[in-house]
């Protein structure tokens, strides 16, 4: 007995002594974007006990997907309001997975917002209007938490660009966020034009579109897309660019 | 001297033979009387030369649990009295003992005429150490734990069925989140049930008794057995990676050709980005993870370990440790409300002190989740994470060798 409690003091004093080194553990490991989870009671009511248990014990990656699943299913029977319940649950378990994020803003955004527009149940189009907004400021909201959680990544930068673009219409916000992409140095070249020509929709910016622009069409043939070499004549024509400084006709 | 414990098994072979290396034969030894030879290097060998070797006995004790050599040689000086510094220098030449490896202590016995040397030559606790893990762990292969491989594997491959109608992205997702979610739990499933079992398994059938009978100290003992473990975890645990990862590059190598086909003659950038997306399924951050769970796991037996030194039965420690299992994994949260230092109650300040204090933090070896993600992991983290996992490996087993060496068998 003796040396079950000198045993059980020197534990005590172990942990005692080993707190400073978790804390600081614990700290390093929230720095490197680890256990963002929050597992509290909004995540027990969501996920229920069993599942909260599961969550505790290191099971939480598979519980998302089991999840995920349920989702995909409650999709075929376009039960929208069940799918962005387990959207949620999911992207709360999984934070730092972009593909959670990704998808459950697009299947609001774009899939659900579209079955309330051709809701025939529903016979006052203001309301299915406004229901889709509903579904528009969904998607949003998942791009946002999502960027909170991984700021460090670009691809839901780039998702929240696409949203604004052509959900919103928002042309500086999506310009914005494709300059925010285009920072990161593992983003795909196109998100540098991107944000050009969205900030050439953008009221006050159009000069530092032209610039970006030309800065692109300088770069090389790479970047020189229809598109671009378009935009940029248009741009020259509107900003009154004299003709020396406009770029060299096909 | 050491105790040989080495009554039993009995075959003839000569004393010059070379010993048998072999772990599992039975006792052997000779007894040969002789006349002592010109080549004794004794310094006081004319007083040799008349001395007549009585009894020379070479016994060699093998078994799974400690090996022993023990020799001993009787000399018979006629009508003179025996010296007893003669055989303080006597070397038993026909124990072919390997020094380097084995302790050996001798004792001189001098009774009228008759100096009878005995020299033991005792395995090393390291010896006895390795010789009880590799019996441990044939002993929980031969129990067919690997079985659980089988509902790994069914797992990892079955899950396809549920996934078929989903993106290739979210099929990857799903293998990796399933995949190595149940490699976590399986491998500390694992810890807990097999260190739980041995030491009552060893009481149960008495083997306990057969082992610490021989010179093999407790510590070896216990040391051998969660060795033993260790080394099923980490078997486990690469086979799980290897299946794993044989799965993942046959479904990735399934898409790449998918893609190709799809997109036969298109331009090669297009081709190239398809397999960019296609080819970062495989994240070298996932081994990190996977070493972190075999780590978690070895806290867990070592864990189990001591509190099966003081527990009664198996079943009594496998629930004390899964308990333990969960409250580890809040450990953090409690640590953090006590140091946040919130306006609580006093039952719920101790509690929360006692469970930051007494449990070990297992929600820092908790990096799977995150990995899968492609959360890439820093190397100081890892290693800091790993020494935090071999403190409590070396404390708890510490502590478990300290109860273990008073406790009644």
């Amino acid at each position: 007995m003796r040396r079950k409690l000198l045993a059980l003091g020197f534990l005590v004093l172990f942990g005692a002594g080993l707190i400073p080194f978790q804390a600081h553990l614990a700290q390093e490991a929230k720095l490197a974007h680890f256990r963002k989870t929050a597992l509290d009671l909004g995540l027990r009511e969501q996920i229920g006990q069993m599942g909260f248990l599961a969550a505790l014990s290191g099971f939480r990656s598979p519980l998302a997907a089991i999840l995920w699943i349920q989702a995909h299913s409650a999709w075929e029977n376009t039960a929208w309001g069940r799918m962005a319940g387990l959207f949620d649950t999911v992207t709360t378990l999984q934070p730092r997975s972009l593909l959670y994020w990704d998808m459950a803003s697009w299947h609001m955004a774009w899939n659900a917002s579209v079955a309330a527009m051709q809701d025939t149940k529903q016979p006052s189009e203001a309301l299915r209007i406004r229901a889709q907004r509903q579904y528009f400021e969904l998607g949003r909201s998942f791009l946002e938490r999502g960027i909170r959680n991984n700021p460090d990544r670009h691809e839901l930068y780039l998702q929240m660009a696409i949203l604004l673009r052509d959900k919103f219409e928002d042309h500086c916000g999506s310009a914005a966020m494709f300059e925010k992409a285009a920072a990161f140095p593992d983003a795909p070249s196109y998100t540098r034009r991107f944000a050009a020509y969205e900030m050439a929709k953008c009221p006050g910016r159009e000069n530092e579109a032209y610039q970006t622009l030309k800065k692109l069409h300088v770069e090389g043939e790479k970047q020189r897309l229809p598109t671009l070499i378009n935009l940029l004549r248009e741009m020259e024509k509107k900003l009154d660019i004299p003709l020396e400084e406009r770029i060299q006709q096909p | 001297m050491r105790s040989s414990g080495c009554a039993e098994g009995v075959g003839k072979k000569p004393c010059d033979s070379k010993p048998d290396k072999q772990k599992m034969r039975p006792l052997r030894f000779c007894v040969r009387t002789t006349r002592a030879t010109a080549k004794d290097s004794h310094p006081l060998r004319s007083r040799r030369k008349d001395a007549k070797i009585v009894r020379e006995e070479n016994s060699n004790i093998s078994s799974p649990f400690a090996s022993s050599r023990l020799c001993v040689r009787t000399l018979q000086f006629p009508g003179k009295e025996a010296h007893a510094r003669l055989g303080a220098r006597w070397e038993p030449k026909a124990c072919h003992v390997e020094h380097d490896q084995l302790t050996k202590e001798s004792v001189t016995n001098v009774v009228g005429q008759f100096v009878t040397h005995v020299s033991v030559h005792t395995m090393t606790p390291l010896r006895s150490t390795i010789a009880i893990s590799w019996n441990t762990f044939t002993e929980l292969v031969r129990m067919k734990v690997f079985y659980f491989l089988l509902i790994f594997a069914l797992l990892i491959i079955g899950n396809s069925a549920f996934v078929a109608n989903l993106s290739f992205q979210e099929q990857f997702q799903m293998l990796k989140d399933i995949s190595l979610g149940a490699m976590s739990v399986f491998t500390s499933l694992l810890a807990i049930l097999a260190t739980a079992n041995f030491l009552p398994k060893d009481m149960e059938d008495r083997t306990i008794y057969t082992i610490l009978a021989k010179p093999v100290p407790r510590f070896s003992y216990l040391l051998g057995k969660l060795m033993g473990i260790f080394l099923l975890l980490a078997l486990a645990t690469l086979t799980m990676t290897c299946l794993f990862l044989l799965v993942l590059w046959l479904r990735e190598q399934g898409e790449i050709g998918m893609l190709r086909a799809q997109l036969a003659g298109a331009p090669p950038e297009q081709i190239a980005a398809g397999m960019k997306e296609i080819s970062g399924v495989f994240n070298i951050n996932l081994l990190p993870g996977i070493m972190i769970v075999f780590i978690k796991a070895a806290v867990l037996a070592s864990l189990t370990l001591l509190l099966s030194t003081f527990s009664t039965s198996a079943l009594f420690t496998t629930l004390m440790a899964v308990a333990v299992y969960f409250i580890g994994h809040l450990q953090a949260t409690a640590r953090e409300y006590w140091q946040a230092g919130s306006d609580v109650s006093w039952l719920a300040s101790l509690l929360s002190k006692s469970v930051a204090l007494v449990f070990p933090d297992l929600q820092a070896f908790n990096f799977v989740d995150d990995v899968i993600a492609g959360t890439a992991v820093p190397l100081a983290l890892f290693l800091k994470t790993a020494a935090l996992g071999g403190l409590y490996v070396a404390v708890y087993f510490s502590l478990a060798a300290f109860i273990f060496s008073d406790r009644e068998l």
